[in-house]
């Protein structure tokens, strides 16, 4: 299912207008210094768009809408270096809609009407040093990201196969640290839910949650892309006006060729990004959002660098904003596992093509 | 294909898997190179019969008139089976040219030779001091009564030395510009005055050709537009022609070769190769998104930038046959093909030839040239 042109147009014109207001360079040079910032008056703001019920059903009190309309959205704010939890806030939304229990369906309701905000710590098998307090006898872990201005969290255990809520005041379950785009890394871990915060159980549980990683995958690969062509972007015209040697340095082949093979990668993937985002209803979805997202990385990263070398030395000065783009693709980049480990997963959809021989 | 497929589009899956099991002769699964013309153009004609041969050609000129979710299903299953790769240059070249731009009695002549497997097309663009350059080709062709008298030489020429007709641009005039003064013209290749000397290349195999031409005699009525304007006519399809370039019928091979040597090798899959095998299915999965995405915004009129597709298909497929030569760790350099029970295993024949891939059709760097001033109108 895609939606509408008229539709994905009406969502990149809120996405864009909401960036003048709450986007941009300059606002996110003014969280830099404030570590662990959370804008509570942007938030409000993300909530009235009505973004958090984008993917949720109507019968929900939703937008019913696909992943065309996540990814139009989601580069726009990606472009515009937009902070706030919107990615976590949209695939808790579509973890708890698909839970589809009166607990969740209250947590929801709170969620989308900005009531608490509500987001999960999605668990994955991704290989991290150790380096984050663990709850001692901690028998479930997740990662969030951007998350630290969270009420609530929500939290799956792999052992009871429940999802449960982690509540903020019980502060040594979460541990987030501040990252060097201004946002967060998350690792949350909890022993048994109590029965009063228990969420929802069984293997309904375990689809709705690897559907919510699912919508992170291509929903940052998403915000990769729109903030790495803005830094592409922002290169060519630089390519076109710094002069040395007398000339335009645009004119040197030698940058003409990586410049064209920069268009290559982020042409490529846009088109990638739109195929999967097409994939979402199919049989192949998780294989899709996977594959993405680890194309999309190495994509984005591969700009960034580009764009501060292109750039010379005023490129790496932080007064210049292709450090705010490099930054911020390289921590989203690492949003639950680096494009390698994204890839392990993917390849564990397709596994089956080494090992079986066809009919 | 990672996109859903409709009831429809799983049927014609269906119906190519099994028509393809039932005809496709044993002895020409999985070879590591083109067949000739004797052994390959059975399987040609046998596609022909069954209306697939030219998938991307309008059904009024013998084609099939697919979706481009058809020609990707079709190329996805040929190359599953192993199907041997057929001469293409009249089905991608000069067949579409001749459908855009030739006159009724050049179409009638030659589409359905080319649609029936009847005659094999060649190719007579670069000469030996026209690569790249093409524009400084210097074969000559003077008017004599009805006729054009062609004298020079071509190289590069992909199976000149089977081919039965040549698509060629030659040099009629001078002009301001080195692009005016350049004839399209076809000629066939039984002419009296044509020598042809074929060329090996580092993967051992005669895959091109030299074409001389000697006080060679061609009608006027084969040059195809006007005398002098053969540059527009050989650019007028390049839009199509790289959208072919650009298809992921070449990287399936590839991959599905990769897939093989894993599989029937008994490879063991260590997290490194895990890594780039996982890379290679993306990267073709990436190429099968966007031949798709250009070819539907082509087909719906939206005219979309094909300028990128030759360059990812090229290195989508060197790419691919890297980790296929990853994979055979110390056995990657022997010679011939191996086997296990009936399977028949590359290690490194279409990567050898793949070598040629990012050079002709216009080198990476031409192409790269190209994006630079033309699509992100960078400064020359």
């Amino acid at each position: 299912m895609t939606d509408d042109n008229e539709t994905l147009g009406l969502i990149g014109d809120a996405a864009r207008s909401f960036v003048r207001q709450w986007g941009g360079p300059a606002r996110v040079r003014g969280r830099l210094d404030r570590s662990l910032a959370f804008d509570r008056e942007e938030w409000n703001a993300v909530v009235e768009q009505g973004w958090l019920g984008l993917m949720v059903p109507e019968e929900k009190g939703g937008l019913g809408l696909s992943a065309s309309a996540l990814t139009v959205l989601l580069e726009q704010l990606g472009d515009g270096l937009v902070m706030s939890p919107v990615l976590p806030g949209i695939a808790t939304a579509v973890l708890l809609a698909s839970l589809d229990t009166a607990p969740a369906d209250a947590l929801l309701s709170d969620l989308m009407s900005g009531k608490s905000l509500i987001l999960a710590a999605l668990p994955g098998d991704i290989e991290a040093p150790t380096l984050l307090p663990d709850a001692a006898g901690a028998s479930q872990r997740g990662w969030l990201h951007d998350g630290h201005g969270a009420d609530a969290i929500l939290l799956w255990d792999e052992e009871t196969k429940q999802v449960g809520l982690v509540h903020r005041d019980s502060q040594e379950q979460a541990t987030f640290r501040a990252a060097i785009d201004g946002g967060s890394v998350g690792m949350v871990t909890s022993r048994r839910f109590e029965v009063r915060d228990l969420v929802a159980s069984g293997p309904a549980a375990l689809q709705a949650v690897a559907d919510a990683r699912d919508i992170i995958g291509i929903g940052s690969a998403a915000m990769l892309l729109g903030c790495a062509r803005r830094a592409l972007d922002i290169s060519l015209a630089y390519l076109k006006t710094r002069q040395q040697f007398g000339v335009l340095i645009g004119s040197f082949q030698a940058l003409q060729h990586r410049a064209a093979s920069l268009h290559v990668a982020m042409a490529s993937s846009q088109s990638f990004l739109v195929e999967t985002s097409a994939c979402i209803d199919g049989p192949n979805r998780a294989a899709a959002c996977a594959a993405v997202r680890a194309r999309s990385a190495d994509c984005a990263l591969q700009i960034v660098k580009e764009a501060v070398q292109f750039h010379g030395a005023i490129g790496f000065a932080d007064e210049h904003d292709a450090g705010l783009y490099f930054r911020r693709v390289v921590a989203l980049a690492s949003w639950h596992g680096n494009a390698a480990q994204w890839r392990g997963e993917y390849f564990s959809h397709i596994a089956w093509a080494f090992t079986h021989t066809y009919a | 294909m990672l996109r859903s497929e409709t009831p429809e589009q799983r049927e014609f899956r269906a119906d190519v898997r099994e028509w393809i099991a039932g005809n496709l002769n044993p002895a020409l699964r999985f070879l590591t190179f083109r067949p000739l013309p004797t052994d390959g153009m059975p399987w040609y004609r046998k596609l022909s019969e069954r209306g697939w041969i030219a998938p991307h050609w309008p059904v009024d000129f013998g084609g099939m008139g697919a979706t481009p979710v058809q020609q990707v299903i079709l190329w996805e299953e040929l190359a599953r089976a192993g199907a041997p790769d057929i001469p293409t240059q009249g089905l991608n070249h000069i067949g579409p040219l001749l459908i855009k731009l030739g006159n009724a009695e050049q179409r009638s002549r030659h589409l359905p030779a080319i649609i029936h497997g009847d005659a094999i097309w060649c190719q007579g663009y670069s000469e030996p001091g026209a690569g790249s350059d093409l524009a400084s080709l210097r074969t000559r062709a003077e008017i004599s009564g009805d006729d054009l008298i062609i004298n020079g030489q071509k190289i590069w020429t992909t199976w000149g030395h089977h081919a039965d007709w040549m698509f060629a641009l030659v040099r009629t005039g001078r002009g301001a510009s080195k692009r005016d003064g350049i004839t399209f013209v076809l000629i066939d290749m039984t002419t009296p005055g044509i020598t042809c000397r074929p060329i090996r290349t580092l993967a051992f195999d005669e895959e091109f050709s030299e074409v001389f031409f000697e006080d060679v005699r061609v009608p006027l009525a084969n040059v195809v537009g006007e005398i002098g304007s053969g540059w527009s006519i050989a650019t007028a399809v390049l839009d199509q022609e790289r959208l072919l370039l650009g298809s992921p019928a070449i990287a399936l091979r590839a991959l599905e070769r990769l897939r093989r040597l894993v599989r029937f090798g008994k490879v063991p899959l260590d997290r490194r190769l895990v890594d780039l095998i996982a890379r290679a299915e993306i990267e073709v999965d990436v190429l099968t998104a966007c031949f798709l995405n250009v070819a539907e915004g082509e087909a719906g009129g939206s005219g979309a930038d094909a300028s990128y597709l030759k360059i990812l298909a090229t290195e989508t497929t060197q790419f691919v046959l890297d980790v296929l030569q990853d994979a055979a760790g110390p056995l990657a350099a022997i010679r011939s093909a191996q086997h296990v029970g009936q399977e028949r295993l590359d290690l490194n024949e279409m990567f050898l030839q793949s070598r040629r891939l990012t050079i002709y059709g216009g080198s990476s760097e031409i192409q790269r040239t190209i994006i630079a001033n033309r699509t992100l109108g960078l400064p020359r």
